[in-house]
């Protein structure tokens, strides 16, 4: 997010928007064709655009390729129907399996997709920001954001505290009863710790105000602009023409 | 909701959601064959209740599904482990070894429920783990895919969910007593002690 | 006028088996800088809490008695009107952050979106706490990349941008190194030229005889001494309650016993301790020529 592409200058609920529409579009497209053939390109071109294109590609691989590997191999091949399409050897494919796979992976490529471009391209304070903005209380925005600080805090820690136990004679590798042993030693101290900071963070946070019955404002300011309302109005448009394709004609 | 809960929940969720998160991460790097995934999820219902843990739950696969959306609807089966924990935390089920072992049975019971209908229908039979080669190897050897799923689910999550539970067990009796009773379900834990 | 009000104060943690405080009462007025001293677990940090209002509010326990702040009773104040007033920041450094923020701006600023402070009027409010407290360096950092000494400056300018008049500062330097210490010490000399009302608890008796104009000694559940400063930290009953007199004043009441002279006075500041021994040469010089 380092640079501003176009996505990334639109507001969150917007790309939401868009996120929801094409998802439901390729619920109701019954046509694998529709994820795999126009979706998906044009994720990977925005991506390209915004300059996120190799992340992007590289999350999104490592989420659904080995999914989509054995929803094909169980899908197609290991639960049997009537017609087969292909044999080699004990390997059969069968028709209506192979059809089914095509659909789920491609509803599953299209949300999945979308759901992560919008990741790429969205500040999560940004998100959280917009989501108070129509309504949802500054806690849950507040529980999110810490999350998000808290997890690489406490992975670090959890090295460190495991260096400290192999120098204290703890054997972290070997057999696994060994190795299970010394999961405990690493996990707990972490959580005793963190937990026991909790009554003083209260203390912290209410010193901070974070009680106060007002309505929160927001230092860093962001706001639906009119190109916001344009790709709104385009993605209802889309969606309105596709159900008209989809149904009448 | 949240408000209602008080802060030493509002506190305690993210630390749980980050349990979760490095419990997985640290299973990788011992590179033991289990998940240890839920931790939090159970500790967070263990001593806030249902509400409370189900949250944590949910956040948890929002937050791990940011990285990889494929998880986000498996929120269900992490939502009904918070709350399985929560209530058997409300009826005192954490306090006892013996309850311990109940709990972590339904525990199990709840994500067997949960999770093999959502790998199935949802999924095909897949969520792209490891384990899927176990439902494969089912399959191949003719079993549906209902029984293969299910028979993997049980070779994989038994041992894990019955070890998250206890691991949450001997978490609460290291938790000093001044702390836990300011959780909503603390002073259960240290009636007993008393 | 009376900034706090503490009348007839009983308190007992709820796991406890006995009481911290017993029977406590006192008054501080605006613009006071009142020190509170005492052994470890003599309850001081639980009279930070219970001036602040998160006993009975936030440890529950049994508690007896009652708080005024500016002459309300704090039950019946919320809790933005409590943040607004009174100020509170204790000892540990790294606790002492929202844990939201990415950058120490608006690490500074979380306080007054919290209160509902527009934007226009957020960012000169933390940008001058920021000059004032001499941190507009660390602006765009990470809190978490901060040292111990920097973050409890931080701890202060978060709270400090909120402008409450009461301030309750808990042991701020017990985990900070003596240049950290000074940094801090900084920043409470300029809200006591602010004149802003002040309880802070600290064992530091040197800095405590420099910058407090009084001092409550907290032991055996009670105030054994509410006195000035200087009446205080000159006490030789002090030391029997695990607290130690400053450097300076020892040096003086060493001098009384082994000499048996009668000095003016026994110095607590390095500005008394000068000008007692100063007139002290000058007699000497003077009773020589005799």
């Amino acid at each position: 997010m380092n640079r501003k592409g176009v996505l990334s200058g639109l507001y969150p609920m917007t790309k939401l928007t868009v996120v929801f529409f094409v998802c439901l579009s390729a619920f109701i497209a019954g046509d694998f064709r529709f994820g795999y053939f126009v979706v998906f390109p044009c994720l990977l071109i925005l991506a390209l655009l915004e300059g996120q294109f190799v992340p992007y590609a590289k999350k999104l691989v490592s989420a659904i390729v080995i999914m989509f590997l054995f929803i094909f191999l169980i899908k197609a091949c290991l639960v049997p129907s009537e017609t087969v399409l292909w044999r080699w050897g004990i390997l059969k494919i069968y028709e209506q399996g192979l059809a089914d796979a095509l659909s789920l992976t491609s509803i599953i490529l299209v949300a999945g997709g979308t759901i992560l471009l919008f990741f790429e391209t969205t500040d999560i304070e940004d998100f959280m920001i917009s989501l108070q903005k129509v309504g949802i209380s500054h806690i849950g925005s507040y529980v999110f954001l810490s999350t998000l600080q808290m997890i690489p805090d406490f992975i670090k820690k959890s090295k460190t505290i495991m260096q400290a136990q192999r120098a204290r004679g703890i054997e972290t590798e070997g057999n696994l009863l060994v190795r299970l042993k010394a999961f405990l030693p690493t996990l707990t101290p972490l959580i005793i710790s963190s937990i026991a900071d909790i009554e003083d963070k209260v203390i912290t946070m209410e010193a901070r105000a974070f009680s106060v019955e007002v309505k929160k404002t927001h230092l860093k300011e962001i706001n639906m602009a009119s190109r916001d309302k344009i790709v709104i109005g385009l993605a209802i448009l889309g969606f309105v023409l596709f159900l008209i394709w989809r149904f009448i004609l | 909701m949240l408000k209602k809960l008080g802060m030493m929940t509002t506190l305690l969720i993210p630390i749980c959601i980050a349990v979760n998160v490095v419990g997985g991460y640290i299973v990788t790097l011992l590179k033991l064959p289990l998940y240890l995934d839920v931790i939090g999820t159970i500790l967070a219902g263990a001593l806030t209740g249902p509400i409370g843990g189900a949250l944590v739950g949910l956040v948890t696969n929002l937050i791990t599904g940011i990285g990889n959306p494929v998880l986000i609807p498996f929120a269900v089966v992490n939502i009904a482990v918070g709350i399985v924990a929560g209530l058997c935390a409300r009826k005192g089920w954490f306090t006892t070894f013996k309850m311990t072992v109940v709990t972590s049975i339904l525990i199990w019971a709840i994500v067997q429920v949960t999770a093999v209908p959502m790998t199935v229908i949802l999924f095909g039979g897949t969520a792209g783990g490891g384990s899927s080669v176990i439902t494969s190897f089912f399959l191949a050897s003719g079993k549906g895919i209902w029984e293969a799923v299910f028979s993997q689910s049980i070779i994989v999550e038994t041992v894990d969910k019955l070890l998250a539970t206890f691991i949450v067990y001997f978490v609460i009796k290291r938790i000093p007593e001044s702390t836990l009773i300011k959780f909503n379900l603390g002073s259960r834990y240290v009636e007993e002690a008393a | 006028m009376k900034a706090l009000e503490v009348r007839n104060v009983s308190y007992r943690y709820p796991i406890g088996k006995s009481t911290v405080l017993e029977d406590i009462s006192l008054t501080v007025d605006r613009g006071d800088f009142v020190a509170v001293i005492g052994r470890n677990g003599s309850g001081k940090t639980t009279l930070c809490n219970i001036l602040r209002g998160f006993i009975p509010g936030f440890h529950k326990g049994k508690f007896q008695g009652e708080v005024f702040v500016e002459g309300r009773n704090i039950d019946e104040m919320s809790m933005g009107e409590i943040a607004i007033k009174i100020g509170f920041v204790f000892q540990n450094p790294f606790i002492q952050v929202s844990g939201v923020k990415k950058t120490v701006f608006n690490e500074v600023a979380y306080g007054l979106e919290n209160l509902g402070i527009e934007r226009d009027e957020i960012i000169p409010r933390v940008t001058s706490i920021l000059e004032e407290l001499k941190i507009s360096e660390l602006a765009d950092k990470h809190p978490i990349d901060l040292s111990g000494g920097q973050r409890q400056r931080i701890a202060l300018a978060s709270v400090l941008v909120m402008d409450p008049d009461i301030l309750i500062i808990d042991e701020p330097t017990s985990q900070l190194d003596p240049q950290g210490t000074e940094k801090v010490f900084e920043i409470i000399r300029l809200l006591k030229e602010k004149n802003k009302t002040i309880i802070l608890v600290e064992h530091k008796m040197d800095l405590i005889s420099e910058y407090a104009n009084r001092v409550i000694l907290l032991d055996d559940k009670r105030i054994i001494f509410d006195d000035k400063t200087e009446n205080v930290l000159t006490n030789e009953a002090v030391p029997n309650h695990g607290v130690n007199l400053p450097q300076i004043a020892k040096v003086g009441l060493a001098y009384e016993k082994r000499t048996g002279k009668k000095l003016k006075r026994i110095p607590t500041t390095i500005d008394n301790a000068v000008s007692v021994f100063k007139e002290l040469l000058q007699e000497e010089a003077s009773d020589g020529r005799n």
